[in-house]
C-alpha cells in the first residue's frame, strides 16, 4: 500500500492513528527520522510498515526510527522492523533509537539487536550518520 | 479490597471473547493491571503483559484460519508453587510453525517462551499456553 509521506510527516502536528499510534517523519541533510509514540502491537504495526517503506522510498543515507516513546513493542513491530532491514539493504542504514526496557527487551530475545544497530538517543543516532 | 492489598492476591482474571485483534489491547491492560496489584516487580509486569498479549495474538493470527473463534484468558495464583500463571487457550489448529521461519515473522513464539517460561499443549481440540511468573516474597 502506497501512502503519500505528506500524510504522515510535519514538524508540528503529528498524524494520529486511531487506534494508539502516533508517527511524524522528520527530514533531515542525509537522514530521515521516524519517530514513533504509543503502542506498536498487531493492529498499530501496519501504520509503522506503511511508514518506515514511505520512508525507505525516499532513499535517504539513514534511516532512524526513534522508538524512545513507544509504551510497548510486540512481535508485529519486530516484525516491521526486521521488513525495513530487508527494504534498506546495503544502500540505507537503518538505525533504532531507544533506551527502555519495554523496547530493549523484545529486541534482545529476537536478536534483532544484533541486526540493526541500536542508539540510545536520537542525537547519538545522527552523529555517526 | 483490604488495605494491605499486597498480602491478598487479586481476584482471578477470566474471559472468553472473541478471537480478533481489536480485542486484544484491553485484555493486555487488563493483564497488567492484574500483575500490578499483584505485587509483581516492574520487569516481570512488563513481561507477563507482552507474553499475554503474544500468546493472545497467535490465537488471532493463526488458530482459526480466518474463521471466527473464540480465545480464552485466565490469570490466577497457584499460592501452592508460589507462581502467577496466566492461560491462553482455544479451540482452533494452529498451523504448524514452519522449520525455517521467515526473516519476517515467527518472533510471537520466542518472546513466549522467553519470558513466560511457556509450556504450550497442542491437541486436536485446541492450543493452550501456559505461562508463570514467581510470585513475590
Amino acid at each position: 500500500v502506497n501512502r503519500a509521506p505528506d500524510h504522515l510527516s510535519g514538524l508540528g502536528d503529528d498524524e494520529t492513528d486511531e487506534r494508539g499510534i502516533h508517527i511524524s517523519e522528520q527530514h533531515l541533510p542525509g537522514a530521515v527520522v521516524l519517530t514513533v509514540r504509543g503502542d506498536v502491537d498487531m493492529l498499530t504495526a501496519p501504520s509503522l510498515e506503511q511508514a518506515l517503506t514511505a520512508a525507505v522510498d525516499e532513499k535517504p543515507a539513514a534511516l532512524v526510527v526513534d522508538l524512545s516513546r513507544v509504551d510497548f513493542l510486540a512481535s508485529a513491530g519486530l516484525a516491521a522492523l526486521a521488513g525495513a532491514m530487508q527494504q534498506c539493504g546495503e544502500q540505507i542504514t537503518l538505525k533504532v533509537v531507544a533506551h527502555q526496557r519495554t523496547v530493549l527487551r523484545p529486541l534482545e530475545i529476537t536478536g534483532l539487536d544484533s541486526q540493526l544497530q541500536v542508539c540510545s538517543s536520537q542525537a547519538e543516532a545522527l552523529e555517526t550518520c | 479490597m483490604t488495605e494491605r492489598r499486597e498480602l491478598s492476591a487479586p481476584p482471578a482474571l477470566h474471559c472468553r471473547i472473541p478471537a480478533v485483534a481489536e480485542q486484544l489491547p484491553a485484555l493486555r491492560h487488563a493483564l497488567r493491571e492484574w500483575a500490578v496489584r499483584l505485587g509483581l516487580g516492574a520487569d516481570d509486569v512488563e513481561d507477563l503483559t507482552l507474553a499475554g498479549y503474544e500468546a493472545m495474538a497467535n490465537v488471532v493470527a493463526h488458530a482459526y484460519g480466518g474463521e471466527p473463534g473464540q480465545l480464552e484468558l485466565r490469570a490466577e495464583c497457584d499460592p501452592d508453587k508460589g507462581l502467577a500463571v496466566v492461560t491462553v487457550s482455544d479451540q482452533g489448529q494452529w498451523r504448524p510453525p514452519s522449520p525455517a521461519p521467515g526473516p519476517l515473522h515467527g518472533r510471537g513464539l520466542p518472546l513466549i517462551r522467553q519470558l513466560g517460561h511457556a509450556e504450550i499443549d497442542n491437541s486436536d481440540g485446541g492450543t493452550t499456553v501456559r505461562m508463570a511468573w514467581k510470585l513475590p516474597g
